[in-house]
């Protein structure tokens, strides 16, 4: 899920568009100077082929920072050459197109939410073999590999995850009389610091829920249901079912009502599309928020004295959304092995470490040392929280709550802002998500 | 022997609505195999509540803006139908937002009502109508009108200039006439401009309702459909479920009721007015 690729505005992919605004400047040029280099322009109708004695890979990203990865493999060796596309907008019609009309570029990296759909429908190179052969396979973040399996075979490789946190404030800590290096590790101990920072006063506000973007709470509020031992996708297939209802995940919800009925929410923040959610947080304003680690460096920017830490369970432990990018081969490529061979190539620490610069988090969690924790904090702490990493496998996962309408931010705003309860919403909302799924596999020929 | 009309309308209407009819008696998965189920989807678009519901929300959404905007229309092709010194200059400005792109007037407004940074927000706190940020999309109602407001400062442009050159046909000695007989201002535009000017607000209505049944941009981008789900419009729901949901061959169905629907509107309309 994580991607500065310019999309629409709202909040359709959970952090994408946070990830987009607050990345953009940095990247941003680079970015656009890529772009309009000549040949790598997208939508040219390149082929893959051989040049000047080179193999050239197409190679379609949606990813941060791909295109200085690609120039780095590309001076590493005199073999292969790897052409960047970019992908703005909508990517998985792209590849429906592209695979109608056997184009499908030789490597992509694809939203990992999207990897079992891509699977299914022979998008993607089964590479089983390849990823057995890897000396680091079990240091590789267990969530996007089981969501890049399908039917017991693997067709991509993690390399960029975007697993949620919790960032707070640590000047406002201290102000409220709270210790900046003890953040709270359990929901009693949550609300009772917002409501303490939520009592300075000043517009100063406790906790960010980013109230109507359905997929921002996906992201961020499900590791609280994981954390306290619950599950809200159950089953596979066509006869996968949501959870929602459960009394783990009802207590969440009513956790989150709990935070908006004790005031510790900017009432600002009920109309939150996700388009200006990473800036509740650098405006020194928010005590808490959960969100993702790429809301830290522009908040340090921003002169926050930001800590992080895993989000916490209802009486402790912790769990993470992982979001993230896998790299994956193209069906029906003539250059499998120039194509692994950059994917490997993209796995080395020294690219991975190249991932955490652009605040992102790496997929190998070998990366994690001293070292690598004190420069890269946030990332550090993601890659801590993906020991309990979880990312629902199914097909509906945009229908059932990233997307705009879905019926996940719907149930979450009725509770939150409409007074309605929390166990009817839910059972609607199970309902509706239920059928989804049988529908989304109903539509990808599953039965 | 085909007259280029005819070859342009078969190749960018003719042979795209053959294509989609044909889709939307498929299943058909943006991914994966299609397969021909009948009329299954419009089978299940007669029972699909979602569907129902939005349409619903789209004649609401139709029944309350187009009066509005027409009667805005009206009114500025009024002010503007004078052949005076500067008058040329309002025209203009009343004029301009046709021009600005759908999407890029959608978000002027979103930035412009964005709670303690939007312009309008803190008008509304400098003049005491709100205590505090306040966010207009939070309400249904408020989001509703926010969408007509937008939608009638990008489109009313157009209705005014239709109406104005109308209105500039009727002859001068007419209302002359009416003036010497004591007619009063109201009894003028009711009594002679409207029934000389019944052509044009037709095609104004015509065009007024197929835009607002069409609705899609301003809400997308406004609203997101929100708060909780309760201003999605038909075509935003097509787009759900062909763009979010990959299911091309229901949401094709979804395209052809729609346009059915408007075909039929569109018929009352004219034979209606042709009546008068």
């Amino acid at each position: 899920m994580e991607s500065i690729a310019v999309d629409r505005g709202k909040c359709h992919s959970t952090e994408r568009n946070a990830m987009k605004r607050s990345r953009i400047g940095k990247l941003g040029a680079i970015t656009a100077v890529v772009l309009l280099a000549p040949g790598i322009a997208g939508c040219s109708g390149t082929t893959s082929g051989e040049a000047n004695g080179k193999v050239v890979l197409q190679m379609w990203t949606r990813g941060a920072g791909t295109e200085d990865l690609a120039a780095r493999f590309n001076e590493s060796q005199d073999k292969v050459e790897v052409q960047v596309t970019r992908i703005s907008g909508d990517y998985a019609t792209k590849v429906a197109t592209a695979k109608s009309s056997g184009d499908l570029p030789d490597v992509m990296d694809i939203d990992d939410i999207d990897a079992p759909l891509y699977a299914l429908n022979g998008v993607l190179t089964d590479i089983t073999d390849r990823y057995e052969s890897l000396s680091y396979k079990d240091d590789l973040n267990k969530a996007q590999v089981d969501l890049s399996t399908t039917n017991g075979r693997i067709y991509a490789i993690p390399n960029i995850a975007g697993p949620s946190i919790m960032m707070y404030n640590k000047d406002l800590f201290r102000k409220a009389g709270l210790d900046p290096e003890k953040p709270p590790s359990t929901w009693a101990e949550l609300l009772e610091a917002a409501k303490a920072i939520t009592a300075l006063g000043d517009d100063t506000y406790g906790f960010s829920i980013p109230v109507a973007c359905g997929g921002c709470i996906g992201y961020s509020f499900s590791p609280l249901i994981w954390a306290s031992g619950g599950e809200i996708f159950e089953g596979e297939g066509a006869d996968q079912h949501t959870t929602f209802s459960s009394a783990e995940s009802a207590e969440a919800f009513g956790f989150y009502k709990s935070l908006l009925d004790a005031g510790v929410v900017n009432p600002a923040e009920y109309t939150e599309d996700g388009s200006t959610w990473g800036d509740w947080l650098a405006s020194g304003k928010v005590g808490i928020e959960l969100g993702t680690p790429v809301f830290y460096p522009t908040a340090i920017e921003a002169g926050v004295d930001v800590g992080t830490a895993p989000i916490p369970g209802k009486d402790g432990g912790f769990a993470t959304f992982v979001g993230g990018d896998v790299l994956a081969i193209g069906e029906g490529t003539d250059h499998i092995e120039e194509a692994w061979q950059f994917i490997q190539f993209m796995l080395e620490p020294a690219q991975q470490e190249f991932v955490a610069e652009q605040g992102l988090v790496p997929t190998r969690l070998d990366m994690l040392d001293e070292d690598f924790r004190a420069k890269y904090p946030a990332s550090a702490t993601g890659l801590q929280a993906m020991e309990n990493g979880h990312v629902p496998h199914t097909l509906a996962f945009n229908a059932i709550v990233n997307d705009a309408n879905a019926p996940f931010g719907t149930a979450m705003e009725q509770i939150l802002t409409e007074g309605v309860e929390p166990s009817v919403a839910l059972a609607q909302l199970d309902q509706e998500a239920t059928a989804l799924i049988k529908q989304a596999a109903t539509n990808a020929g599953i039965s | 022997m085909m007259t280029p009309s005819v070859l342009i309308s078969l190749v960018f209407f003719g042979i795209p609505m053959l294509l989609l009819v044909w889709m939307s008696l498929n299943n058909w998965p943006l991914l994966g195999n299609t397969s021909f189920i009948g009329l299954a989807n419009y089978a299940e678009a007669m029972t699909d509540e979602k569907f129902h519901s939005v349409v619903r929300f789209t004649l609401l959404f139709t029944v309350i803006a187009t009066p509005v905007q027409i009667l805005s229309g009206y009114l500025l092709a009024m002010i503007v139908r004078r052949r005076a010194r500067g008058v040329g200059v309002f025209r203009a400005i009343y004029f301009l937002p046709v021009v600005v792109g759908g999407a890029a007037a959608s978000y002027m407004f979103v930035v412009l009502i964005k709670p303690g940074q939007g312009l309008i927000d803190q008008v509304l706190q400098v003049v005491g109508l709100t205590d505090g940020k306040t966010s207009l999309l939070g309400n249904f109602w408020l989001s509703v009108w926010v969408v007509i407001g937008i939608t009638i400062w990008k489109g009313v442009g157009t209705t005014m200039v239709i109406l104005m050159a109308a209105m500039q046909s009727v002859p001068e000695e007419v209302y002359e006439a009416a003036k010497v007989d004591g007619a009063g201002w109201l009894q003028r535009e009711t009594r002679i401009t409207l029934p000389l000017i019944t052509q044009s607000m037709a095609l104004v209505l015509l065009l007024t309702i197929t835009g607002n049944m069409l609705a899609f941009d301003q809400f997308f981008i406004i609203t997101g459909g929100g708060p909780a789900r309760s201003t999605v419009t038909a075509v935003f729901w097509l787009y759900t479920e062909a763009f979010v949901r990959y299911r091309m061959g229901y949401g094709a169905a979804l395209a052809i009721l729609i346009v059915i629907v408007l075909a039929i509107a569109s018929a009352i309309q004219l034979r209606v007015l042709r009546e008068k």
